[in-house]
């Protein structure tokens, strides 16, 4: 995977997803979203909106892709999805 | 992890089956978690993120998930919400249909459990009989919390049904969606329907989340009580490692609630979990294992007598 389009990194994009897991420290794209970060169902509520707001996709285009997230690999490729998609 | 795998409690994901003042309700209580978490989010937004857990009319994804976590077969349960909530958007027979239409596409997958209000009267409870006799459904499925305890006399006529059929019932049990009554969902008001009816086998749900003990009190002391542990995906992993030390291993059914949890991760997800989180305690003997995860389902389920007069007027002409 590209680890840049644009302006958003895969590291910005992490650092989002951080700011809906609190306990969590650094997060890296290979990360397992439940059983690394323990993220629940509003936890994946909260990663959804912030990335919404931070980086301008339309998260309803993707919620299927959203419910089937394992990793914070793939939320990152749905971002660049949405990204290459505007 | 073992050989069979049965899951005794799950749902279609489809908005036809939850009303949507069912489905405002978690919506409500998600927004309020979300708020809580410094995100303040509009309901509309919260209810379209939540509207996409439940696009699997036809069981397609349910199925693909089973097949990944080695599920061989699930339990499909039909709660009745058409007489307490009047938005639902379907009645129950037309939810019936919808389910004898999902379990025809996937043979061999699915056992339907229908829930049919017992305010309905006559006419639910022929439609009951129908489900079983002429539709080839396995079991029946209550709420409670609707409006109703578990050993109402309006029950009664169900119970004899599955008396007669050796088919089981499934109830919900605690909480749920804020429009309905939660006092109502308490286990010990199976307790004289259970005595009435010792030739019924009654199932509690989501026994490992709530009123745990209660639930295994009663399965302990009751020859006919039993409960499932759908809910444990919900950080609960510990309340079922406890339930499964208690000794009543034989009382225990493995069961998800999908789709509830479809936001936290796959059905293989969830079985691999038992084992990670450790919910299955390192001393429970293999023979044990194979009860929950199959053998008490298939116990239960395989007591069915396919033929048998008709219990209720009319219940095969419709």
């Amino acid at each position: 995977m590209s680890t840049e389009t644009g302006t958003i990194t895969d590291a910005t994009i992490c650092r989002i997803i951080a700011g809906a897991v609190p306990r969590a420290g650094s997060i890296t794209p290979s990360m397992s979203l439940q059983a690394d970060l323990g993220v629940d169902s509003v936890g994946l509520m909260s990663i959804v909106f912030l990335l919404e707001e931070h980086t301008g996709i339309d998260a309803f285009e993707y919620v299927q892709e959203f419910i089937a997230a394992e990793y914070v690999c793939d939320l990152i490729a749905i971002v660049r999805r949405g990204s290459d998609a505007r | 992890m073992t050989s069979r795998i049965i899951d005794f409690h799950c749902h279609v994901a489809a908005e036809m089956c939850f009303p949507p003042s069912f489905r405002d309700g978690v919506i409500d209580n998600i927004t309020v978690a979300l708020e809580a978490r410094g995100m303040p989010v509009s309901k509309a937004k919260v209810a379209k993120l939540y509207a996409g857990t439940l696009q699997d009319p036809l069981c397609d994804q349910l199925v693909a998930e089973m097949d990944e976590a080695g599920i061989s077969e699930a339990v499909l349960l039909i709660p009745d919400f058409t007489h307490a909530l009047p938005d639902s958007t379907h009645t129950i027979e037309e939810l019936i249909d919808h389910h004898r239409l999902v379990r025809d596409r996937h043979p061999g997958r699915f056992r339907i459990f229908a829930g049919v209000d017992p305010r309905w009267g006559e006419d639910g409870i022929a439609l009951f009989e129908r489900s079983i006799a002429e539709y080839g459904f396995d079991g029946m499925k209550l709420y409670p919390p609707c409006g109703y305890t578990l050993s109402d006399r309006l029950l009664y006529p169900f119970y004899e049904i599955c008396a007669a059929y050796r088919v089981p019932v499934l109830t919900h049990i605690g909480a749920t969606a804020p429009v309905l009554d939660f006092e109502l969902a308490q286990p010990i008001h199976i307790d004289q329907a259970a005595r009435d009816f010792p030739g019924v086998d009654f199932v509690f749900a989501h026994a490992t989340v709530h009123y745990t003990d209660e639930c295994a009190m009663l399965c302990n002391n009751r020859p006919n009580l039993y409960l499932d542990v759908s809910g444990y995906e919900a950080s609960a992993s510990a309340r079922l490692n406890a339930l499964l030390r208690r000794g009543i291993n034989h009382k225990v059914l493995f069961a998800t609630d999908w789709p509830i949890f479809r936001l936290q991760g796959r059905q293989a997800t969830f079985i691999d979990r038992l084992i990670t989180d450790g919910a299955i305690p390192d001393t429970m003997p293999e023979s044990e294992r194979a009860m929950f995860f199959a053998g008490n389902a298939t116990r239960l389920l395989g007591k069915k007598k396919v033929t048998h007069p008709p219990i209720s007027k009319g219940a095969l002409h419709g």
